[in-house]
């Protein structure tokens, strides 16, 4: 049968426009708000939004991992709160405010709520919608205890704590740097290593990861406990910038950081989530929100945006690729 | 045989509870050599495999794999000694490339990152060993299913198999990519080291590709042979069950030709092809559809129902159907429970609910705002109950806290119940329930059709994978192959060994 060489099926612009849709949409966006406000592009916006959608960035970098390993995770934002709020309140305290204790402790908390999502739901099958919104809801609650029901600053925090307010050559602030940093090792472990592959190969197809010996289980458990650090290091980069712990900061997270998951899909490689895709994203969502703000609409107008963004990619994704997507697989 | 076998079942047998699946199995494969199996549904080729590779344990007897007795907890265990087995659903991800899944699991690295380059050239090497053009640098999903098959063939060989197992290879395949793939197979076999399992129910192919032969029967080995010693009526005689003890349900003699025809199709248009599907179904007979997996029984009872998109043009009740719709079939009296048991009922809800669910929106759900009427379900419900014959303590306990038999009961009870029905079609109704209780089932059906009120009498179809079952229940038996009825039987003309024939063959055999 395949005694002859494979014709590639031609591609015209009908299957070619869709891997540019956040690209475009990317462009028309930004484009549209630079018009009503000449500001809009000006150097130290485009950086504050940079440094914003950093925090954002790293979160859907994390949220990536796992929804390429087939879950889908409602809890991040409220991870990454939690993990902020331990990094604040270790180092309120007067005898412990040593930065590289308090980062290590919430780092190890963040990665352990991780381990924690995997146990219910890759060892007691709990579904992940369940058991990561159940969770969200947990950890909001320790939040609150931690931070004393209000936005938790103290005098006692050492002015290390405020390190990710620096700019690189008094240009580039801090977190974008780690924001880089996150993107380019995710992308190289995604794309280039076993563990990416294997990861991918789990959330598309498990019977065929399982056939090849691959261990579906284990893998999962891996995403999981990666996503949660993940959700540590964003928290602690906004509690850093923001000399800060907001109690709405989970809350305001969640859904771009997801959003910015699906929207990869639609960007370069179709249907796969990838981290190009989820940087442009995250960037994506915070030019809605700080152009809407800056435009002196009412911020829930960025809602609206990204909710609609969110649904029509999405819809592109299901007309295009028949198998949906891994963690938002469709019937038949 | 002279040469040491390299992979030897003695004695092999897996009991799941009290059915055994596989008995007392003696199997030799030796290097350079096809051997096949066949056997019906549910004859014990795929629990054979699974011990095979080590899905199951054996529970009696032993296995040998190079002269050494061995013992395969898992399937990473068995793919290590080199026994690799090829699914017969898909097992690719969708968006790698070819090169890419036949190295998932043991991709080639070099300080943790994957070496693409080396992956393609040992996937391309595989590719040249085997003589194949397959694109390996494109996704899988843009591939047909052939070269798809291939690709997998291609990953077995990635770790140098010593046995090849392939799980109904050709049953994804074409028409026209079934003997290609089959003299690859054999080219295969002559040029390389390696002992091929090839599972099939299609004999023709087992003919065309096979060293030797080896025929399961209800978990038993009945036949092995050189392919030469043996012929096609040979190995069908061999799957022939022996026929469990049923009871003879008594089947009145009907002159069909005078009764009114409930149901008559020729052909239709789905899944891409058209399948010719000629037969009718009377008020009072039991028709019966056999055929293997996959040979199309199903398919043709959704496009009835409407349940499957299709181009068609059939005769229900008098009326010519074109489009149709589930719930407008149901008004108009067909009706059909699901194959698979579960589909059928509401697990978690109580046999009150299951039986009513059907009729809410009728008569028990009252003109008002829909409320339903308690008092008028209850009374629905015993009545269906107790015309059933179901045993069950109370209408309020839980559907799923009744055996098999008795929700098979509760579910073709109130199937019939709806108005104006004129046409029941069972999917595999008596799948996994006791002897006892499918004997009950068989008389269910047939007062269906043979109460002696005539006016209420009414025609069935019965789709089943046993034989036996459908040779004692039905008037009539309609043989599926790839899709189509090859061939119809009345009752006087019912001979077990023709019936299976055909469906093995895909080809009628002279009245």
């Amino acid at each position: 049968m395949s005694r002859e060489n494979h014709i590639r099926k031609n591609k015209g612009l009908k299957e070619n426009a869709p891997r540019f849709f956040l690209l475009i949409a990317f462009i028309v966006i930004t484009l549209v708000f630079q018009i009503m406000q000449p500001n809009f592009l000006n150097i130290t916006n485009v950086m504050n939004l940079l440094a914003h959608s950093s925090i954002i960035g790293i979160l859907a970098c994390g949220n990536m991992i796992l929804m390429a390993a087939g879950e889908m995770s409602f809890s991040v934002g409220a991870q990454c709160t939690v993990a902020g709020a331990l990094f604040g309140w270790v180092l309120a305290k007067e005898s412990s405010n040593s930065i590289l204790l308090a980062l290590v402790f919430a780092m190890v908390i963040a990665a352990m709520i991780g381990l924690v999502l995997a146990f219910f739901t890759v060892k007691l099958k709990v579904p992940t919608f369940v058991c990561t919104l159940a969770m969200g809801t947990v950890l909001d609650g320790f939040t609150q205890i931690l931070t004393g029901g209000s936005t938790l600053h103290s005098s006692n925090w050492p002015p290390m704590l405020t390190i990710m307010q620096k700019k690189i050559g008094g240009v580039f602030p801090l977190p974008i740097i780690v924001f880089l940093i996150i993107a380019v090792i995710t992308h190289i472990i995604y794309e280039k290593t076993k563990p990416g592959r294997h990861l991918y190969a789990v959330g598309s197809n498990p019977t065929a990861a399982n056939n090849v010996g691959i261990s579906v289980p284990k893998v999962k458990v891996w995403a999981f406990a990666i996503s949660g650090t993940f959700c540590g290091i964003a928290g602690v980069t906004a509690v850093s910038y923001n000399n800060s712990v907001s109690l709405t900061l989970g809350g305001e997270y969640l859904m771009p950081a997801i959003a910015a998951t699906m929207l990869s899909a639609t960007f370069l490689k179709l249907g796969k989530y990838n981290v190009p895709g989820t940087v442009l994203a995250a960037v994506l969502m915070i030019v809605i929100q700080n152009g809407v703000v800056n435009a002196g609409y009412p911020i829930y107008v960025k809602d609206i945006v990204q909710g609609i963004l969110l649904t029509v990619a999405v819809a592109i994704i299901v007309l295009i690729k028949e198998d949906g997507l891994p963690s938002v697989k469709l019937e038949n | 045989m002279s040469k040491e076998a390299i992979l030897r079942f003695k004695g092999a047998t897996k009991r799941f509870g009290k059915f055994t699946a596989v008995d007392h199995v003696d199997l030799e494969v030796h290097n350079k050599e096809i051997v096949s199996i066949i056997g019906e549904n549910g004859a014990g080729k795929s629990t054979l495999c699974k011990m095979l590779t080590g899905v199951y344990s054996i529970d009696e007897g032993e296995m040998y794999f190079e002269g050494k007795k061995v013992e395969f907890h898992n399937t990473t265990e068995s793919m290590k000694a080199g026994i690799m087995m090829v699914y017969q659903e898909r097992n690719l991800v969708g968006m790698l490339t070819g090169a890419q899944n036949i190295c998932l699991g043991n991709e080639p690295k070099k300080g943790g990152l994957i070496q693409e380059k080396e992956a393609y050239e040992k996937a391309l090497k595989i590719r040249e060993q085997l003589h194949l053009l397959t694109p390996l640098n494109i996704p899988v999903e843009e591939l047909g299913a052939g070269e798809q098959q291939l690709i997998e063939i291609m990953r077995a060989f990635y770790t140098n198999p010593k046995v090849l197992i392939l799980d109904e290879p050709t049953a994804s395949l074409g028409e026209g990519e079934i003997e290609p793939f089959l003299s690859f197979i054999k080219e295969v076999r002559d040029t390389m080291d390696i002992a091929i399992i090839f599972i099939s129910h299609k004999i023709e192919e087992l003919f065309a590709v096979s060293d030797r032969i080896v025929v399961l029967t209800d978990g038993k080995n009945t036949l092995t042979d050189k392919v030469e010693n043996v012929t096609q009526v040979q190995v069908i005689q061999s799957m022939l069950r022996t026929g469990k003890s049923y009871g003879r349900i008594p089947v009145p003699e009907k002159d069909f030709n005078s009764l009114p025809t409930v149901l008559k199709v020729d052909k239709a248009i789905y899944d891409g092809k058209e399948h010719k599907l000629n037969f009718e179904v009377h008020k009072g007979e039991v028709a019966g559809f056999y055929g293997l997996v996959g040979s199309g029984r199903t398919e043709c009872v959704e496009m009835l129902y409407g349940l499957r998109n299709a181009e068609k043009s059939y005769t229900f009740n008098g009326e010519t159907i074109t489009k149709n719709k589930t719930s407008t079939m149901i008004e108009k009296g067909m009706i059909v429970t699901p194959e698979k048991r579960a589909n059928g009922i509401f697990k978690s809800l109580s046999l009150i609910d299951n039986i009513c669910n059907l009729f809410l929106a009728k008569h028990l759900a009252g003109k008002y705002a829909g409320v339903v009427n308690r008092k008028l379900s209850r009374s629905f419900a015993d009545k269906i109950l107790k015309e059933s014959d179901v045993k069950y303590n109370s209408p309020n306990q839980q559907i799923s806290s009744l055996s098999g038999g008795n929700i098979q009961k509760i579910v073709i009870g109130r199937s019939v119940a709806i108005d104006n029905i004129q046409l029941l079609i069972l999917d595999e109704p008596t799948n996994g329930i006791d002897i006892g209780a499918k004997f009950e089932i068989y008389q269910q059906i047939r007062t269906l059709t043979d109460t002696e009120q005539e006016e209420k009498r009414v025609g069935v179809i019965l789709i089943s994978s046993e034989l036996d079952e459908l040779l004692n229940v039905c008037d009539s038996i309609y043989v599926f192959a790839n899709g189509d009825i090859i061939q119809g039987f009345r009752r006087a003309e019912f001979n077990k060994k023709d019936i299976l024939s055909v469906a093995v063959r895909g080809k009628r055999v002279n009245e």
